[in-house]
């Protein structure tokens, strides 16, 4: 008895300390980091050094959980544009999800231009694949449901993919861009890829249905591709002139603070773009850099 | 069980080539779409004569005169196997499972002879009205886009609905089709075709048909022919009941051959094995015709009626409403179709690039054109737009109504013009930031500027090419702010250049 009594209290203690191991954020003196920075790297390797910092990928994937992956897959063009999310981030952060144990992976985007030549010119789809995730259309109606959005003033309801509804975890991967009518696009704006309607947003106040649409389920992650970023003629771009190599890469859980950050990096001020304001306001995040636990990484 | 014969054989081998016909008006794809066009593009005689008299290609002569030769020999193949409208027609018959009795029906000279100088007519005034509505490949082409492919895509984008992840395999949406008047004319026309046939047999190959009447006054000459053995023909009359192209006079024991469309049916009837198809060539005179009974009642398929009109789908709570309406004056017609002069010369409103279209926005005209011109494709911006890397329907066109056009140069050719509307812009009326037009612009032709505190569009035409991205992303209702005014000579335009953009690099992070 007593033997077993010994044996039951190591395995507790042992597997208590390996959790503490784990989290030695927590031990180290500072909590999970508000914004993980990393520059000088390749998407995919900044993205390794990100996640590590945030406790690793099994902090927002407990096994057999279903993962939404939201990349921005507009434009019917190729990588080099920067128009659409870099595939080889997305690859790895599935790679990541399923290494974490996630039963399935799925990635969608409403895209602007026709669904198969974007999924296939952004090499998104090849990269998916070969990654073990699944492909999902995102371009008939059927797929979507009515949702009400609470805090709503201008966007009372939206029709939501039901892949956001019914998935576990919730993966918002925007690619920083400049934008003609939004200034610019990251993770609050990138969620008009999971809404069937956008031409309501468009002439209902943009900004404003940007932040209230904020409101209503907030991405467990927002990983910011800002390696190659578009600085002008966003967000189709016209040609590679437009790009910019800033090799950095963003991850909060809060799309204010992710925003925020990556206008920054576009020389805004969070004042200067509306929708940010109006989030922070209706208390979608944080845009108080200053004050908040920043953690930089220079590869 | 019966040795397959050459009945048997023949509706192999049409069904197989039919098969190839209906995939060329369902499938979407970059690769197969061309494919399957090159098949049609040399092989059907209304888009061959198109080409060989407005656009002389070697390879378009060659397969007329190889189709010629084919029926100098064989006789009229080409509407037994590779007309994909007369396939259609037999299958009809053979779904109509009420046993049909045919008759002979003689065919008076003067009806090819018509048909035949209406189709030279058209050639040399430029005017081919009368093809869009007798030539039989067109006329597939709008059954199958209209009906078929709208029921096809309808019903699979149906199945794309709740439930996602919960199915075996998930069924890609098609570009939706929707049950326009082409849904409405083609069933019409369907359901002439069913009941005519259902009397009459291949009536529309021998009375209404140009290229069946060409091909009409070749097999009177032609050295393979099914002919009756006037010694062991017992005179039952079986034949007779089941030529479906009225062509064989049982009391004479003759056939006439210019109508017959070699469909075989009479030799795998005949009980007393009399009919051949053979070289031997009958001497005797053919015997005056019947009374011939015309069945002009077809060209009434021919009206339909516009259920699209853009102002159905809409609705809406928005606050605000445009109120200028547009006023487009000319449509917008493809890439690669030059002008209105060559598209509409050439087009006979075969509906395979509407088809083939990925976006969807080609669409059949109801009268944008004229309506002389009706069934012609035109952008539809209310639909889609003109994908900017996407020259499909320049490759497929059989009768080089849209011209083949590299994608670079497709990428300068400039359709129509953007028109804006400040007057209906959400960012002029509501002073608020919109931009959807110069997002999706691929050419910066319109793009949003810095004014009073807003992102204001401004448009540039020298770099406008009237893809209609920005008239389809405009989000205004009831009237859109900016809109496309097609050209009726497609233009050069010009490409905006721009030096690359400078980054001033920093060590550390800005925040």
């Amino acid at each position: 008895m007593r033997r077993r009594d010994f044996i039951y209290t190591s395995v507790l203690a042992g597997a208590a300390l390996s959790t503490i191991g784990l989290s030695r954020n927590v031990l180290a003196g500072g909590e999970i980091p508000d914004l993980v920075a990393v520059r000088n790297g390749d998407p995919d390797i900044m993205f390794e050094k990100a996640i590590a910092e945030l406790g690793g990928m099994k902090k927002f994937v407990r096994p057999n959980q279903r993962v939404v992956i939201k990349p921005n897959i507009g434009w019917d063009v190729s990588p080099e544009r920067a128009a659409n999310t870099n595939p080889r981030l997305v690859a790895r952060i599935i790679k990541h999800c399923l290494d974490a144990g996630a039963k399935e992976v799925v990635v969608f985007d409403n895209t602007c231009d026709n669904w198969k030549k974007c999924y296939s010119n952004s090499l998104i789809e090849k990269y998916v694949n070969e990654a073990g995730g699944k492909m999902v259309p995102g371009n008939s109606e059927g797929y979507y449901q009515s949702v009400k959005i609470p805090a709503g003033s201008r966007i009372k309801d939206a029709k939501v993919h039901e892949l956001i509804l019914d998935s576990d975890v919730f993966i918002n991967v925007p690619i920083l861009k400049s934008h003609g009518g939004a200034r610019l696009t990251v993770s609050m704006k990138n969620l008009m890829g999971i809404v069937w309607d956008r031409g309501y947003w468009h002439r209902n106040d943009l900004h404003t249905c940007i932040a209230e649409f904020s409101t209503f389920r907030k991405p467990d992650l927002n990983i910011v591709d800002a390696w190659n970023v578009m600085q002008r003629n966003g967000p189709r771009g016209l040609s590679e002139a437009d790009t910019v190599m800033m090799k950095s890469l963003l991850i909060s859980r809060d799309m204010v603070t992710a925003d925020t950050a990556a206008a920054k990096l576009l020389g805004f001020e969070a004042a200067d773009v509306r929708y940010i304001e109006e989030a922070a306001k209706l208390g979608v995040g944080r845009k108080d850099l200053e004050k908040l636990n920043i953690r930089k990484i220079m590869l | 069980m019966k040795k397959p014969g050459l009945r048997q054989y023949r509706s192999f081998a049409a069904l197989i080539f039919f098969i190839f016909a209906f995939a060329a008006f369902i499938v979407t794809d970059e690769t197969i779409s061309p494919l399957l066009a090159d098949i049609f593009k040399y092989s059907q005689i209304i888009p061959l004569v198109i080409t060989v008299s407005t656009g002389f290609t070697l390879f378009s002569l060659i397969a007329i005169l190889l189709i010629l030769l084919m029926t100098i020999i064989f006789g009229r193949v080409y509407c037994s196997v590779l007309c994909p409208f007369g396939i259609l027609q037999d299958i009809l018959g053979r779904i109509r499972k009420k046993k049909i009795k045919y008759r002979a029906r003689r065919v008076k000279i003067i009806i090819p002879t018509l048909l035949v100088a209406l189709l030279i007519f058209s050639v040399l005034i430029k005017e081919n009205i009368a093809l869009v509505f007798l030539d039989p490949f067109s006329n597939f082409g709008r059954i199958i886009s209209g009906v078929f492919l709208t029921l096809i895509s309808n019903s699979v984008n149906l199945t794309a609905g709740s439930g996602i992840m919960n199915r075996l395999i998930i069924v890609e949406p098609m570009t939706g089709r929707e049950l326009s008047f082409m849904f409405i004319y083609g069933t019409v026309t369907l359901g002439f075709l069913y009941y005519f046939v259902g009397k009459n047999g291949r009536l529309f190959c021998n009375y209404l048909c140009p290229a069946g009447a060409a091909l009409a006054f070749v097999s009177k000459f032609s050295k393979f022919r099914v002919s009756i053995d006037q010694h062991s023909c017992i005179g039952c009359g079986a034949c007779e009941k089941f030529c479906k192209s009225g062509c064989i006079d049982t009391k004479q024991k003759q056939i006439d051959n210019s109508q017959c469309v070699l469909c075989f049916n009479c030799i795998d009837i005949c009980p007393s094995e009399s009919i051949k198809y053979s070289t031997s060539i009958t001497t005797k005179n053919i015997p005056a015709p019947d009374e011939s009974r015309r069945n002009f009642l077809f060209s009434a398929a021919l009206f339909g009626i516009n259920l699209s009109p853009e102002q159905f789908r809409l609705a809406g709570i928005d606050t605000l409403r445009s109120k200028i309406p547009v006023y487009r004056e000319f449509a917008v017609c493809p890439p690669g179709s030059v002008s209105y002069d060559n598209f509409l010369e050439k087009c006979t409103a075969c509906q395979l690039c509407v088809s083939a279209c990925p976006t969807g926005v080609l669409d059949a005209s109801f009268s944008d054109y004229g309506f002389q011109n009706i069934f012609k494709p035109r952008l539809d911006f209310a639909k889609s737009y003109c994908n900017f890397d996407c020259v499909l329907c320049s490759e497929i066109c059989p009768t080089g109504a849209i011209m083949p056009i590299r994608d670079e140069v497709k990428k300068l050719t400039r359709l129509g013009k953007a028109v804006l509307i400040e007057k209906n812009c959400v960012v002029f009326t509501d002073k608020k930031d919109c931009g959807a037009c110069a997002e999706h612009c691929p050419t910066k032709a319109v793009r949003m500027v810095d004014k009073d505190g807003l992102r204001v569009p401004a448009l540039d035409n020298r770099y406008c090419i009237g893809c209609g991205a920005c008239e389809h992303a405009c989000p205004t209702k009831p009237y859109k702010s900016i809109y496309v005014d097609g050209l009726i000579r497609h233009e050069s335009a010009e490409k905006l250049k721009e030096e690359k953009i400078r980054h001033i690099q920093t060590d550390d992070f800005p925040f």
